[in-house]
Protein backbone atom coordinates (compact mmCIF):
# COMPACT_ATOMS: atom_id res chain seq x y z
CA UNK A 1 0.00 0.00 0.00
CA UNK A 2 1.39 3.40 -0.72
CA UNK A 3 1.91 6.08 2.34
CA UNK A 4 -0.29 8.60 0.88
CA UNK A 5 -3.62 5.94 0.56
CA UNK A 6 -2.39 4.34 4.02
CA UNK A 7 -2.47 7.77 5.59
CA UNK A 8 -5.81 8.19 3.74
CA UNK A 9 -6.79 4.96 4.65
CA UNK A 10 -5.91 5.78 8.82
CA UNK A 11 -7.60 9.24 8.74
CA UNK A 12 -10.78 7.00 8.28
CA UNK A 13 -9.91 4.68 10.89
CA UNK A 14 -9.58 1.95 8.77
CA UNK A 15 -7.99 -1.24 11.11
CA UNK A 16 -6.21 -3.09 8.70
CA UNK A 17 -4.34 0.64 7.86
CA UNK A 18 -3.49 0.69 11.19
CA UNK A 19 -2.34 -3.01 11.04
CA UNK A 20 -0.29 -2.63 8.26
CA UNK A 21 1.49 0.61 9.49
CA UNK A 22 1.92 -1.40 12.75
CA UNK A 23 3.72 -4.01 11.06
CA UNK A 24 5.40 -2.17 9.02
CA UNK A 25 6.97 -0.02 11.99
CA UNK A 26 7.36 -1.69 14.65
CA UNK A 27 10.83 -2.88 14.46
CA UNK A 28 11.89 0.55 13.92
CA UNK A 29 10.00 2.03 17.07
CA UNK A 30 11.19 -1.14 19.05
CA UNK A 31 14.56 -0.56 18.36
CA UNK A 32 14.95 3.60 18.63
CA UNK A 33 12.72 2.96 22.05
CA UNK A 34 14.95 0.05 23.37
CA UNK A 35 18.47 1.88 22.94
CA UNK A 36 17.13 5.02 24.53
CA UNK A 37 15.27 3.23 27.20
CA UNK A 38 17.50 0.43 28.07
CA UNK A 39 14.81 -1.69 29.09
CA UNK A 40 12.81 -4.43 26.78
CA UNK A 41 10.30 -4.45 28.92
CA UNK A 42 10.11 -0.33 28.65
CA UNK A 43 10.47 -0.30 25.13
CA UNK A 44 7.49 -2.78 24.23
CA UNK A 45 5.66 -0.09 26.74
CA UNK A 46 7.03 2.74 24.63
CA UNK A 47 6.19 1.34 21.42
CA UNK A 48 2.78 0.64 22.41
CA UNK A 49 2.13 4.51 22.80
CA UNK A 50 3.74 5.55 19.97
CA UNK A 51 1.42 3.28 17.94
CA UNK A 52 -1.55 4.93 20.09
CA UNK A 53 -0.53 8.36 19.80
CA UNK A 54 0.03 7.65 15.78
CA UNK A 55 -3.16 6.72 15.92
CA UNK A 56 -5.42 9.08 17.39
CA UNK A 57 -2.85 12.14 15.96
CA UNK A 58 -3.24 11.01 12.57
CA UNK A 59 -5.59 13.75 11.82
CA UNK A 60 -3.11 16.10 12.56
CA UNK A 61 -0.40 14.56 10.10
CA UNK A 62 -0.29 17.10 7.19
CA UNK A 63 2.50 15.46 5.24
CA UNK A 64 5.19 18.13 5.35
CA UNK A 65 7.74 15.14 6.77
CA UNK A 66 7.73 11.39 5.82
CA UNK A 67 5.47 8.97 7.53
CA UNK A 68 7.92 7.25 9.06
CA UNK A 69 10.41 11.13 9.81
CA UNK A 70 6.76 11.64 11.95
CA UNK A 71 6.64 8.34 13.76
CA UNK A 72 10.77 8.71 14.47
CA UNK A 73 10.38 11.78 16.49
CA UNK A 74 6.96 10.35 18.49
CA UNK A 75 9.57 7.64 19.24
CA UNK A 76 11.97 9.48 20.21
CA UNK A 77 9.73 12.03 22.35
CA UNK A 78 7.86 9.42 24.36
CA UNK A 79 11.38 7.27 24.83
CA UNK A 80 12.65 10.42 26.51
CA UNK A 81 9.59 11.12 28.58
CA UNK A 82 9.80 7.61 30.07
CA UNK A 83 13.05 8.16 30.97
CA UNK A 84 12.38 11.16 32.95
CA UNK A 85 9.17 9.55 34.37
CA UNK A 86 11.74 6.70 35.80
CA UNK A 87 14.56 9.26 36.60
CA UNK A 88 11.35 11.38 38.71
CA UNK A 89 10.33 7.78 40.49
CA UNK A 90 13.70 6.68 41.34
CA UNK A 91 14.17 10.50 43.04
CA UNK A 92 10.66 9.78 44.97
CA UNK A 93 11.45 6.64 46.21
CA UNK A 94 14.90 7.60 47.35
CA UNK A 95 13.41 10.83 49.77
CA UNK A 96 10.66 8.31 50.53
CA UNK A 97 13.31 5.71 51.38
CA UNK A 98 14.53 9.30 53.74
CA UNK A 99 11.82 9.69 55.72
CA UNK A 100 11.53 5.81 56.46
CA UNK A 101 8.68 4.89 53.33
CA UNK A 102 9.60 2.47 51.29
CA UNK A 103 6.95 0.70 50.23
CA UNK A 104 7.83 0.68 46.66
CA UNK A 105 11.62 -0.04 45.80
CA UNK A 106 13.06 1.23 42.29
CA UNK A 107 15.88 -1.12 41.42
CA UNK A 108 18.49 -0.31 38.89
CA UNK A 109 17.81 -2.25 36.21
CA UNK A 110 21.30 -4.91 35.38
CA UNK A 111 23.48 -4.06 32.71
CA UNK A 112 21.24 -3.43 29.16
CA UNK A 113 22.94 -5.63 26.31
CA UNK A 114 21.12 -4.96 23.47
CA UNK A 115 20.13 -8.13 21.66
CA UNK A 116 21.31 -7.65 18.16
CA UNK A 117 24.63 -6.68 19.77
CA UNK A 118 27.55 -9.77 18.39
CA UNK A 119 28.00 -12.57 21.37
CA UNK A 120 32.07 -11.10 21.27
CA UNK A 121 30.70 -8.02 22.16
CA UNK A 122 28.33 -8.43 24.31
CA UNK A 123 30.36 -7.47 27.33
CA UNK A 124 31.94 -4.35 25.83
CA UNK A 125 28.30 -3.05 24.48
CA UNK A 126 26.81 -3.10 28.02
CA UNK A 127 29.79 -0.88 28.76
CA UNK A 128 28.99 1.27 26.31
CA UNK A 129 24.98 1.61 27.23
CA UNK A 130 25.75 2.41 30.23
CA UNK A 131 28.23 5.19 29.37
CA UNK A 132 25.21 6.45 26.56
CA UNK A 133 22.86 6.37 29.82
CA UNK A 134 24.96 9.82 30.95
CA UNK A 135 24.69 11.54 27.36
CA UNK A 136 22.67 14.80 27.69
CA UNK A 137 18.69 13.94 26.03
CA UNK A 138 20.40 15.37 22.45
CA UNK A 139 23.43 13.86 22.24
CA UNK A 140 21.79 10.55 23.31
CA UNK A 141 18.96 11.20 20.66
CA UNK A 142 21.69 11.59 18.05
CA UNK A 143 23.93 8.54 18.92
CA UNK A 144 21.07 6.03 19.07
CA UNK A 145 19.31 7.48 15.77
CA UNK A 146 22.42 6.97 13.71
CA UNK A 147 24.62 4.14 15.70
CA UNK A 148 22.01 1.83 17.15
CA UNK A 149 19.13 2.45 13.85
CA UNK A 150 21.50 3.01 11.46
CA UNK A 151 19.93 6.18 10.23
CA UNK A 152 22.10 8.65 7.99
CA UNK A 153 22.94 12.43 9.39
CA UNK A 154 20.31 13.79 6.87
CA UNK A 155 17.35 11.59 8.31
CA UNK A 156 18.94 12.03 11.66
CA UNK A 157 18.78 15.81 11.24
CA UNK A 158 14.86 15.91 9.69
CA UNK A 159 13.59 13.64 12.87
CA UNK A 160 15.68 16.13 15.53
CA UNK A 161 14.17 19.03 13.05
CA UNK A 162 18.01 20.70 13.14
CA UNK A 163 20.64 20.92 10.91
CA UNK A 164 22.92 17.62 9.20
CA UNK A 165 26.10 20.07 10.70
CA UNK A 166 24.24 20.62 14.30
CA UNK A 167 24.27 16.63 14.34
CA UNK A 168 27.61 16.57 12.96
CA UNK A 169 28.84 18.91 15.92
CA UNK A 170 26.44 16.30 18.44
CA UNK A 171 27.84 13.00 17.43
CA UNK A 172 31.67 14.51 17.84
CA UNK A 173 30.20 15.82 21.34
CA UNK A 174 28.86 12.31 22.26
CA UNK A 175 31.86 10.65 21.28
CA UNK A 176 34.38 12.58 23.48
CA UNK A 177 31.71 12.24 26.28
CA UNK A 178 31.85 8.57 25.93
CA UNK A 179 35.23 8.45 26.12
CA UNK A 180 35.80 10.58 29.17
CA UNK A 181 33.05 8.38 30.78
CA UNK A 182 34.18 5.05 29.44
CA UNK A 183 37.77 6.47 30.85
CA UNK A 184 36.47 6.47 34.44
CA UNK A 185 35.02 3.52 34.22
CA UNK A 186 38.08 1.00 32.05
CA UNK A 187 40.64 0.33 34.50
CA UNK B 1 45.24 -4.63 26.24
CA UNK B 2 46.27 -0.52 26.36
CA UNK B 3 43.38 1.55 28.47
CA UNK B 4 42.96 3.23 24.71
CA UNK B 5 42.45 0.44 22.78
CA UNK B 6 40.01 -1.00 25.38
CA UNK B 7 38.12 2.13 25.27
CA UNK B 8 38.13 2.24 20.75
CA UNK B 9 36.86 -1.34 21.20
CA UNK B 10 33.61 -0.54 23.45
CA UNK B 11 32.95 2.68 21.06
CA UNK B 12 32.99 0.26 18.76
CA UNK B 13 31.13 -3.05 20.08
CA UNK B 14 27.96 -2.00 17.86
CA UNK B 15 29.29 -2.34 14.67
CA UNK B 16 27.37 -5.44 13.08
CA UNK B 17 24.71 -4.74 15.39
CA UNK B 18 21.22 -6.08 13.87
CA UNK B 19 18.25 -4.62 15.23
CA UNK B 20 15.98 -5.68 17.68
CA UNK B 21 12.21 -6.45 16.86
CA UNK B 22 9.36 -6.69 19.40
CA UNK B 23 7.92 -10.19 20.79
CA UNK B 24 5.26 -11.79 18.79
CA UNK B 25 2.12 -10.64 18.64
CA UNK B 26 2.97 -7.08 19.02
CA UNK B 27 -0.40 -5.75 17.24
CA UNK B 28 -3.12 -8.20 19.29
CA UNK B 29 -1.35 -6.87 22.40
CA UNK B 30 -1.21 -3.38 21.30
CA UNK B 31 -5.16 -3.56 20.49
CA UNK B 32 -5.75 -5.03 23.44
CA UNK B 33 -4.01 -1.84 25.50
CA UNK B 34 -6.22 0.27 23.06
CA UNK B 35 -9.52 -1.65 24.07
CA UNK B 36 -8.90 -1.48 27.66
CA UNK B 37 -7.60 2.30 27.49
CA UNK B 38 -11.20 2.89 25.64
CA UNK B 39 -13.31 1.12 28.19
CA UNK B 40 -10.59 2.97 31.03
CA UNK B 41 -11.46 5.85 29.28
CA UNK B 42 -15.06 6.07 29.35
CA UNK B 43 -15.24 5.13 33.32
CA UNK B 44 -13.21 7.79 34.16
CA UNK B 45 -15.00 9.96 32.18
CA UNK B 46 -18.30 10.20 33.86
CA UNK B 47 -16.31 9.73 37.24
CA UNK B 48 -14.45 13.07 35.85
CA UNK B 49 -17.90 14.39 35.40
CA UNK B 50 -19.41 13.55 38.88
CA UNK B 51 -16.83 14.82 40.54
CA UNK B 52 -16.73 18.20 38.93
CA UNK B 53 -17.13 20.97 41.69
CA UNK B 54 -20.43 21.58 39.45
CA UNK B 55 -22.19 18.69 39.20
CA UNK B 56 -21.39 18.45 43.05
CA UNK B 57 -23.47 21.12 44.04
CA UNK B 58 -25.78 20.22 42.13
CA UNK B 59 -26.23 17.15 43.11
CA UNK B 60 -26.44 17.42 46.91
CA UNK B 61 -28.67 20.44 46.34
CA UNK B 62 -30.71 18.15 44.61
CA UNK B 63 -30.88 15.49 47.46
CA UNK B 64 -31.41 18.53 50.35
CA UNK B 65 -34.36 19.67 47.53
CA UNK B 66 -35.92 16.49 47.22
CA UNK B 67 -35.52 15.64 51.33
CA UNK B 68 -36.83 18.84 52.05
CA UNK B 69 -40.11 17.98 49.74
CA UNK B 70 -41.08 14.67 51.35
CA UNK B 71 -40.44 15.94 54.85
CA UNK B 72 -43.04 18.92 54.31
CA UNK B 73 -45.04 16.64 52.05
CA UNK B 74 -45.37 13.61 54.92
CA UNK B 75 -45.66 16.87 57.64
CA UNK B 76 -48.28 18.17 55.89
CA UNK B 77 -50.28 14.88 54.97
CA UNK B 78 -49.96 14.19 58.96
CA UNK B 79 -51.65 17.50 60.03
CA UNK B 80 -54.41 16.70 57.39
CA UNK B 81 -54.78 13.71 58.88
CA UNK B 82 -54.43 14.84 62.35
CA UNK B 83 -57.29 17.47 61.53
CA UNK B 84 -59.78 14.75 59.64
CA UNK B 85 -59.22 12.48 62.91
CA UNK B 86 -60.30 15.65 65.20
CA UNK B 87 -63.20 16.47 62.77
CA UNK B 88 -64.29 12.22 62.90
CA UNK B 89 -63.66 12.02 66.21
CA UNK B 90 -65.96 16.08 67.18
CA UNK B 91 -68.78 14.29 64.95
CA UNK B 92 -68.59 11.37 66.95
CA UNK B 93 -68.94 13.14 70.50
CA UNK B 94 -71.99 15.10 68.85
CA UNK B 95 -73.32 12.37 67.67
CA UNK B 96 -73.26 10.42 71.10
CA UNK B 97 -74.14 13.63 72.47
CA UNK B 98 -77.60 14.06 70.90
CA UNK B 99 -77.93 10.31 71.50
CA UNK B 100 -77.38 11.32 75.21
CA UNK B 101 -79.57 13.70 75.36
CA UNK B 102 -82.74 11.84 74.03
CA UNK B 103 -82.09 8.55 75.48
CA UNK B 104 -85.49 6.98 74.96
CA UNK B 105 -86.28 9.23 71.86
CA UNK B 106 -86.79 6.00 69.92
CA UNK B 107 -88.71 4.32 72.91
CA UNK B 108 -91.29 7.23 73.87
CA UNK B 109 -94.04 6.21 75.62
CA UNK B 110 -97.50 7.45 75.49
CA UNK B 111 -99.42 8.29 78.45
Amino acid sequence: MEESQLIEKLKEGDRAAFKTLVERWESMVYNTALGIVQSEEDAEDVAQEVFIQVYESIDSFKGQSKLSTWIYRIAVTKSLDAIRKKKRKKRNAFLQSLYGKDDELVHDPADFVHPGVKAENKEDAAMLFKAIDRLPENQKTAFILNRVEMLSYKDVSEIMEVSVNSVDALLQRAKKNLKKYLEDIVD
Amino acid sequence: MKREQKIESILNSLDGLEKANPRPFFFTRLEARMQKEVKGSFVEKILGFLIRPSVAIAAVVLIVVVNAFVIISTTLHSEEQATEGNKIEIATVDQYLQMSANPFDGEKVNP
